[in-house]
């Protein structure tokens, strides 16, 4: 299993950093979300974010793309400051936000069309066709929204963020609601962003093992705090624990509220694919299980794909 | 911005409650036209034209007819009309989820707000310019007046006065529905300043008059009792959009009316104006309406920009965490 890691690790160049943080804080009134932050962003990398709900994950994501203001502390996001230039740095970055929404109405390709007018691209019907392509919703492009179901829209919202050709995108939960199959598809396709796109991918989820499928490195947030980041396998050895993000994970929130842990077991089953893999092994080697099915799933990837629309 | 008008445009045109009111709204004007329309036909059969001169067109929109005058109907439905196109247009693509998304592309803003204040403008008065061509299309066949060069520059500016009033509302209600999180709170809260802005206000107005200048006598008040009292009526009528268009309306439509006898609608004119105006009764010029209803103008102007630049701010310093 921890070859498979390094295989991972290998293929991604480590690049200069693309996003920079530094003592980055929000507070709201007396509340603090974020805490002092400071970290950065490597290009070409996925970089997953993790940490229970309300831990400050969007609202980092949202200072990022000068959404919201900063209490203290400074970012440069492809060498721009968010605050001072946001056009520039949103025509940059797709944010793809948890629970994005379509307008009902109207056509996947209308709802595109829109996205593409607000950035003023040009040669916006061919950028249409070409992402609906990528997404595999070519033949759904002129159905009404509210006849998709919850995979094509997030693979939809997937396409509104790729129209723009950003270079660094932003997924918050991006598997949320999805089914396994789903989830599978859109994990693969998040993969292969750098790759294919030269993209810098975030990734903020709650969902350990989904993140440890496809990130290079992690960082653990706790009530805006970063308790760590780095790879895995770097975690691992600073920690001394086994070459396991879950462990890690545990070992970082030990004493602080079961809550936490338990959601994140609770979600864990939940999205457990149990048509697929032999669940004793699972449970041993949650690293090894992510990867062996990513193979898998990249051989009948398409098929399982289909399956999942004409469910819906 | 213009992407955003543009959507906004087809959202307006396409939405079944606008049409519905539309049709509404429609209705009702050609109902009060032909009805108009036919007593104006009566008066002119009758050989009452000498009494009409200058004005026969134009009492298509002013005269009372059966029910009531055309504009008094569009002092009270067409803020419905913006109601309808402005309460829920924050709040629904909030709770969509796609107002985050809009401002994650690269936009400022006071964009999203703007282009859809001017949207709505623009479906206003392209209603507004629709409504007012048929009626007075139905105006011509029906009576077969043609309107003078003043009556017809005196249906712009009420065309105007129009779109300004409808304006206000527009902003109030893109307002509330930046502050109310569900969107039947801000159509609820919508319906109740209409009601109370309608048909409170002017309630009011006469119950503060009568506490603030009792009449010893109420059958038989003197002069001044009554000055006093319709001085404080017509002073909080005033601070009500809907009062000022009333009355507006009614001196740009009306060349025999003057308005309220307050000395300062006649500070803005030359003593000749003034001299005219206060010793005859008859018709007085689009000009010098005009001039009586700038200070109205000026201040329903104002409530409007108030409404429209609260909205602004509201939405522009809301935090997008909250979105």
């Amino acid at each position: 299993m921890p070859e498979a890691l390094r295989e991972r690790e290998l293929e991604y160049e480590k690049g200069s950093p693309i996003i920079e943080m530094v003592e980055l804080t929000k507070n709201y009134g007396r509340h603090t979300v974020v805490d002092h932050l400071t970290l950065s962003i490597n290009s070409g990398e996925i970089f997953g974010f993790l940490g229970p709900n309300g831990a400050g994950k969007t609202t980092t994501l949202l200072m990022l793309l000068g959404l919201s203001l900063p209490t203290s502390g400074t970012v440069k996001v492809l060498g721009l400051d968010p605050v001072k230039e946001p056009l520039k740095v949103k025509s940059k970055v797709g944010y793809m936000a948890e629970n994005m929404g379509f307008y009902g109405d109207m056509s996947a390709k209308e709802n595109l069309k829109y996205v593409a007018e607000l950035n003023k691209l040009s040669d916006v019907e061919s950028k249409i066709s070409e992402v609906l392509e990528m997404v595999d919703l070519k033949e759904a492009a002129d159905k009404p929204i509210s006849a998709f179901s919850r995979g094509m829209r997030q693979r939809l919202g997937m396409a509104e963020v790729l129209i723009k050709d950003p270079q660094i995108v932003f997924l918050d939960e991006p598997t949320l609601g999805l089914d396994p199959a789903g989830i599978n598809t859109m994990l693969n396709f998040i993969v292969r962003l750098p790759s294919e796109r030269g993209l810098t991918v975030i990734l903020c989820s709650h969902l350990l093992h989904l993140v440890n499928r496809v990130a290079h490195r992690v960082g653990i947030l706790q009530k805006g705090r970063l308790l760590a980041q780095g790879s895995v396998k770097d975690l691992a050895e600073k920690t001394g624990l086994p070459d396991d993000l879950e462990a890690i994970y545990s070992h970082f929130f030990q004493g602080e509220g079961l809550e936490e842990k338990e959601s994140v077991a609770i979600d864990k089953n939940l999205d457990e694919p149990k048509d697929k893999g032999d669940t004793a092994s699972e449970e041993k080697a949650p690293l090894g299980r992510g990867e062996s099915q990513r193979e898998e799933e990249n051989n009948k990837g398409p098929q399982g794909e289909k399956e999942n629309e004409s469910h819906h | 911005m213009k992407a955003i008008i543009k959507k906004e445009l087809a959202d307006h045109f396409g939405s079944t409650r606008f049409l519905l009111i539309m049709s509404l709204v429609f209705m009702v004007s050609f109902l009060i036209t032909h009805l108009t329309g036919q007593s104006i036909r009566e008066v002119l059969s009758q050989g009452g034209s000498a009494f009409l001169e200058g004005r026969t067109f134009l009492l298509l929109f002013t005269a009372t007819g059966a029910f009531f005058s055309l504009t008094l109907f569009l002092s009270i439905f067409g803020p419905l009309v913006s109601i309808v196109l402005g309460f829920d247009s924050i709040n629904r693509e909030r709770n969509l989820g796609t107002l985050s998304k809009i401002l994650a592309q690269p936009i400022h803003r006071d964009e999203v707000i703007l282009g859809k204040y001017l949207a709505g403008l623009i479906t206003l008065a392209i209603m507004l310019t629709a409504l007012m061509l048929l009626l007075a299309g139905l105006g011509l066949v029906g009576v077969g007046v043609v309107p003078t060069f003043d009556e017809v520059m005196r249906l712009c500016l009420f065309w105007v006065l129009s779109i300004v009033y409808m304006g206000f509302w527009l902003g109030l209600s893109i307002l509330l529905s930046i502050y109310f999180r569900s969107v039947a709170t801000s159509a609820m809260a919508a319906a109740a300043l209409w009601i109370f802005i309608i048909f409170f206000v002017p309630v009011l107005g006469q119950a503060a008059a009568s506490a603030m200048a009792p009449m010893n006598d109420p059958s038989r008040p003197t002069a001044r009792e009554l000055t006093t009292y319709n001085r404080i009526d017509k002073a909080i009528t005033m601070i009500s959009p809907a009062g000022l268009y009333t009355q507006s309306s009614s001196i740009l439509l009306d060349p025999t009316h003057r308005g309220s006898d307050q000395s300062f609608r006649y500070a803005l004119m030359n003593q000749l104006d003034r001299y005219l105006l206060t010793h005859f009764q008859g018709g007085i010029t689009l000009s010098q309406s005009f001039i009586l209803v700038i200070p109205d103008i000026l201040l329903l102007l104002g409530f409007s920009i108030i409404t429209f630049i609260l909205s602004y701010e509201a939405f522009v310093r809301q935090e997008v965490r909250s979105v």
